[in-house]
């Protein structure tokens, strides 16, 4: 019989933020849900102009980074460091490392691109002047922990730092690293996020697999027709007290060991990770009564998380997508499903599925999957993120 | 304060169970053993390639790109050399900068004509594409986590396997691994050399040597010098733990370590300081 470890503490979602496509700051998020207004646009990002629509934070592009940070200059440090100014999280963080020392406040970030936007800008240099320029040659800008030590520099902190990059569930997976920092002792408080910004690579990759909606995308829709793109950055601090605010009660993993880039037919993976995050809470499954759905609108994802939530979830707890909203925003989709799962806690606020006019009547899920967002307490929630390569993670929260 | 305040813990014990090796100028632990031990270079050459990936066939094999190639091959043999269930163990996949031919490829396309990229490009290039890979070809639907910290990605990889094998009490499957880059990405982000390494750790008392690890505050000390031919990887903290691994121990048959009870001797420990990040390190002790 395998010895289990010490219990799992429940920590505590002091402090959040995100930043979407939406708006800057967590009110704008919240606006969005309760209109179940769409932040979608025609394609405007990518040099070639696709045939499709994305979340597109305007604040990025005319945003400075201080002086000190300059070197670290690009667009997915820019949209982390616009984050990390709203709802005072900085300043609450600050406090924390004030309070702790800033060696026992880590971070751990998610990301799926990282700052590869910026390798392809010199590599596009390089293509048109045969030579790259010096801002090109950055080093400490050009590796996928980029983003995670800008924001420990952004923010003062000298703890542990690691970014998990698994696609589309990294800034889910992200909640796992940080609570085995907090229960070992390795840290008073983390600091989890969650940023993607827009890149060519993306827009390309996923009309390549011809997984790009050509209209603002509708999940779990009879009409959906594939993905709209976004970019996002979201951050939470996690702490092991018993103040304000949410609390994380359960994370469950597993790998759909299938396909790299389809998910299991039966949803087997994403069934097996919300299983395992309830059990993980020691919650029954009719404790849930909001689900945000990973929902990124293709034919296939939403068919399988269809299956499984609906075989897992029988109650049919409210149950919703925001991707037609923020767009997809891939390795921040994880904290901004969690995000949502805190309106939920916090304000009773229930998310909606913008865009998607009716249910696909096919799915079985056609109970559940509500298109207008509503208003009820809540107790517990649960946000599904699932990536590439049959990476998949559920966190469960609720009250502290 | 809360219910829920675990006491700190200070240091970290797990069993290392066997240990894979990969690098473009030395094919393999037991020869990089022997190196690192007699302070000899390997013979100069051309790098040489990763090795195929047995546990893929045909068409998979030819596809698979460099980093799943290697990462899978590694975990194969670290397994095996284990005797642990491929399919019972639970993964932790670490590299500071992923698969940086697959990387090139894709900035070369993008650079010059978008929609020419391939999908399968694109599905190698998320940072789990070795991790995927690997649940695929084993069967493994545990969970199994692609993390990154720049130069100290080895240490913060090992730090969560620590944790996962603590929470589990099974052993979990660690690979670390950064190609060397070609010529253009080497302008962005020099490296000179490959460096992969796959190791079984398990609970304390499992495997044949012992591990203890702790965060300290950042040792001023400049890290020991690495022999050259195992010094330009992206993954420096790698090669270091490499290097104080390979010398504590004398015969032992399978390149792993000999048992620290061996009779008649008794071999000294080593401490290995690797960066976290910030102003951390990982401390590991390493039992003689």
């Amino acid at each position: 019989m395998p010895l289990r470890g010490p219990p799992r503490p429940r920590m505590r979602i002091a402090h959040w933020t995100v930043t979407t496509a939406a708006g800057t700051g967590r009110d704008a998020f919240a606006r969005a849900l309760a209109a179940n207004a769409g932040a979608l646009r025609r394609d405007d990002f990518s040099r070639a102009g696709l045939d499709t629509w994305i979340g597109r934070v305007e604040a990025v592009d005319t945003v400075h980074l201080p002086p000190a940070l300059q070197a670290l200059d690009a667009r997915v440090t820019r949209l982390a460091w616009l984050a990390l100014q709203a709802d005072g999280f900085a300043e609450a963080v600050r406090r924390a490392a004030a309070r702790v020392g800033s060696q026992r406040v880590g971070v751990v970030l998610g990301t799926s691109t990282s700052s590869i936007a910026e390798s392809e800008a010199a590599y596009r240099r390089h293509a048109a002047t045969g030579g790259f320029s010096p801002q090109d040659l950055r080093p400490d800008l050009h590796h996928l922990h980029a983003p995670a030590a800008f924001v420990q520099q952004a923010l003062g902190l000298d703890g542990l730092s690691l970014t998990v990059s698994t696609a589309c569930a990294s800034s889910a997976k992200a909640f796992a690293v940080a609570r085995g920092w907090l229960q070992a002792g390795l840290a008073d408080a983390v600091v989890v996020g969650g940023v993607d910004s827009l890149c060519e690579s993306t827009l390309h990759g996923f009309g390549a697999l011809q997984l790009l909606a050509p209209n603002p995308c509708r999940p779990f829709g009879a009409d959906r027709q594939g993905i709209s793109i976004g970019e996002a950055a979201g951050f939470a601090l996690l702490e092991r007290d018993d103040g304000p605010g949410a609390r994380l009660l359960g994370i469950g993993e597993s790998s759909d060991a299938h396909h790299m880039s389809a998910p299991h037919p039966e949803g087997r993976g994403a069934r097996t990770a919300m299983h395992a995050a309830l059990e993980d809470s020691g919650l029954a499954p009719d404790a849930i009564d909001f689900v945000h759905l990973h929902g990124t609108g293709t034919r296939l994802n939403d068919a399988t998380e269809a299956a499984a939530v609906a075989g897992l979830l029988p109650h049919a707890p409210h149950a919703a997508a925001t991707k037609g909203c923020t767009g997809h925003t891939l390795g921040a989709a994880g904290i901004l499903g969690a995000a949502a799962c805190w309106l939920a806690l916090e304000q009773g606020l229930r998310a909606g599925t913008a865009n998607t006019a009716a249910v696909d009547p096919a799915l079985p899920l056609a109970l559940a999957l509500r298109c207008a967002p509503a208003t009820a307490p809540t107790r517990h929630a649960l946000a599904n993120a699932f990536g590439f390569g049959g990476s998949n993670v559920s966190l469960v929260f609720g009250h502290g | 304060m809360g219910d829920a305040v675990p006491p700190p813990a200070t240091a970290f014990p797990l069993g290392l169970q066997a240990v894979a090796f990969w690098s473009d100028r030395v094919p393999d632990w037991q020869t990089a053993r022997q190196l690192l031990r007699s302070g000899n270079a390997p013979a100069e050459g051309e790098p040489l390639r990763p090795p195929p990936p047995q546990m893929l066939q045909g068409a998979e094999r030819r596809r698979a790109s460099p980093a799943v190639a290697l990462g899978l091959e590694l975990a194969r043999l670290a397994l095996a050399a284990a005797g642990a269930d491929a399919q019972a163990v639970e993964s932790v996949f670490t590299s500071s900068h992923g698969d940086v031919m697959v990387t090139d490829e894709l900035c070369r396309t993008l650079a010059h004509d978008p929609a020419l990229l391939s999908p399968l490009r694109f599905h190698h290039s998320v940072h789990n594409a070795v991790a995927g890979y690997w649940s695929i070809a084993t069967g493994n639907t545990r969970a199994t986590t692609a993390l990154a910290g720049h130069e100290h990605s080895f240490a913060g990889g090992l730090l969560e396997a620590a944790l996962r094998v603590r929470q589990l009490g099974t052993p979990v499957l660690l690979v670390s691994l950064d190609l060397c880059p070609p010529p253009l990405m080497q302008a962005l982000a020099p490296a000179r050399q490959a460096l992969g390494a796959a190791l079984v750790l398990g609970p304390a008392g499992t495997g044949r040597q012992q591990l203890a690890l702790a965060a300290a505050p950042a040792s001023a000390a400049a890290p020991e010098p690495l022999p050259a031919w195992l010094d330009g990887s992206y993954q420096p903290d790698l090669a270091r733990f490499l290097c104080a691994l390979a010398r504590l121990d004398d015969n032992d048959p399978d390149g792993i370590a000999t048992p620290f009870s061996a009779p008649g001797r008794t071999p000294p420990g080593a401490e290995l300081r690797m960066s976290l990040g910030g102003q951390l390190d990982l401390a590991v002790a390493l039992d003689g």
